[in-house]
C-alpha cells in the first residue's frame, strides 16, 4: 500500500481510526488531504449506486416461491393440532382395520375347520359345529345353507362377518 | 436485530412462507448488488440469490438469531459468488493471499481528483452504470470483493478480514489498490467521454 499518511488517510475515511487518533488527525488535514476523501466518497457513491441501480428492480421471490412453499415447515402449533386429530383419526381407522382383519382370520379358520373336521356323529347337534364365535370389532353371524344341488355332500356354513358400527 | 425482522424470522421458521417472503423482499436488492457486483453477468447473480435465500430457507432453525439476517444472508451469497468465479475461470482464485505485484505497482495514492460524475447518475444512467460495473469487472476478484463489501456493504476491516480468511493488513492493502485502480479507470472514461 502507499505511505503512512496514505494508510492513515484510508483508516480515516473508513471510519477505522480511534477517537483520538481521528481528531489529530483531522486537526492536521490538507486541503489536498480534503481532495482525496472528496474523492474517495465520490468512488462510494458511484459504486454503490451503479450496484444498488442495477438491484432496483430485482425480484426474486417468483423464481424461488414453489420451492419454499414446498419445503415450508409446518407450523408446530397447527402441527400439534392437525397431527392430534389425523393420530386419533389414524388410530380409530387402525382399530377398524385390524377388528375386520381379525374377524376375517378367524372366519377363514372356522371355514378352514369346517372342511379339514366334516361333522362327527358325536359333535354336539345344534345342526352347527360352531357354537360361538368371537370376532373383535365386528359381528359374526353363522349361517347353514343346504346344498340343495349336490345332496350327500353337507351343508355350507357361512360365517358372515360386518363391522362393529 | 430489528423487533421487525426478528418476527419475519420467527414466523418463517414456524412454516409461515410469507413470512420468509418479506424476508426476500426486504434483502434481496441488497444481495442482489453484492452478486452483480462479484459476477457481472445479472442472470448469474440471479441464481446466485436464489440459491442463497433457498439455503437460508433451508437453515432457518439454525439462525441463532444474534447476529443480523442480512450479515448472514451476505456470507452465503459472497461464498457462493466466490465458488462461481472459481468454476466460471476455472483458475484458483486465493482469497486469502496477498496478491502478486500489488507492492510492485507505484506507490501513489489515491489521486486528489474527483470523476465529476453525479452519483445519481450511477442509479440511473445504465452507460455510466456499464462503465462502473465494467471497471468491477477488470479488478481482480479479491480486489472486487474487498471493494464491494466495503463500498455496498460498509462491512469493517475486521469483518471484511473474517469474511476473506486474511489479516487486517492484507484486506488494507487490497482495498487501497482496488479504489486506485477504480478510480483510474473511471478517470480515463471520464477523459475520454467528458472532456473539460
Amino acid at each position: 500500500m502507499g505511505n503512512q499518511h496514505d494508510e492513515t488517510l484510508q483508516r480515516y475515511f473508513d471510519g477505522e481510526l480511534a477517537p483520538e487518533e481521528r481528531a489529530r488527525f483531522e486537526a492536521e488535514l490538507t486541503a489536498d488531504d480534503r481532495e482525496r476523501l472528496a474523492a474517495l466518497d465520490e468512488m462510494h457513491a458511484l459504486v454503490a449506486g451503479a450496484l444498488e441501480g442495477a438491484a432496483a428492480d430485482v425480484d426474486l421471490w417468483g423464481a424461488i416461491e414453489g420451492q419454499v412453499r414446498a419445503a415450508s415447515l409446518p407450523a408446530p402449533g397447527a402441527t400439534s393440532i392437525k397431527s392430534a386429530a389425523r393420530r386419533g383419526r389414524d388410530r380409530a381407522r387402525g382399530r377398524r382395520l385390524f377388528g375386520t382383519g381379525a374377524g376375517l382370520v378367524l372366519a377363514a379358520a372356522a371355514t378352514l375347520l369346517l372342511f379339514m373336521y366334516p361333522r362327527h356323529p358325536n359333535h354336539p347337534t345344534n345342526g352347527c359345529d360352531i357354537e360361538s364365535l368371537e370376532v373383535a370389532g365386528a359381528v359374526a353371524t353363522v349361517i347353514q345353507v343346504a346344498d340343495e344341488p349336490h345332496p350327500g355332500d353337507g351343508d355350507t356354513t357361512i360365517i358372515w362377518t360386518e363391522e362393529d358400527k | 436485530m430489528d423487533p421487525e425482522e426478528r418476527k419475519l424470522l420467527d414466523d418463517a421458521r414456524r412454516g409461515d412462507a410469507g413470512a420468509f417472503r418479506r424476508l426476500v423482499e426486504k434483502n434481496q436488492r441488497r444481495a442482489y448488488a453484492v452478486a452483480l457486483g462479484m459476477v457481472h453477468d445479472p442472470d448469474d447473480a440471479r441464481d446466485i440469490c436464489q440459491e442463497a435465500f433457498l439455503k437460508v430457507h433451508k437453515s432457518l432453525h439454525t439462525f441463532e438469531g444474534e447476529a443480523q439476517f442480512f450479515t448472514w444472508l451476505y456470507r452465503i451469497v459472497m461464498n457462493l459468488s466466490i465458488d462461481h468465479l472459481r468454476k466460471r475461470r476455472g483458475d484458483k482464485i486465493e482469497f486469502d493471499e496477498a496478491l502478486p505485484g500489488e507492492e510492485l505497482e507505484d506507490d501513489s495514492g489515491i489521486a486528489p481528483r474527483r470523476t465529476g460524475f453525479d452519483p445519481q447518475r450511477a442509479l440511473s444512467d445504465k452507460e455510466l452504470r456499464g462503465q462502473i460495473h465494467g471497471a468491477l469487472a477488470a479488478l481482480s476478484a479479491p480486489h472486487r470483493a474487498v471493494l464491494i463489501m466495503r463500498e455496498v456493504e460498509g462491512l469493517s476491516y475486521q469483518e471484511m478480514a473474517d469474511q476473506a480468511g486474511c489479516s487486517i493488513g492484507t484486506i488494507m492493502s487490497r482495498l487501497f489498490h482496488a479504489r486506485k485502480k477504480m478510480q483510474k479507470m473511471l478517470l480515463t472514461y471520464r477523459d475520454q467521454t467528458e472532456p473539460a
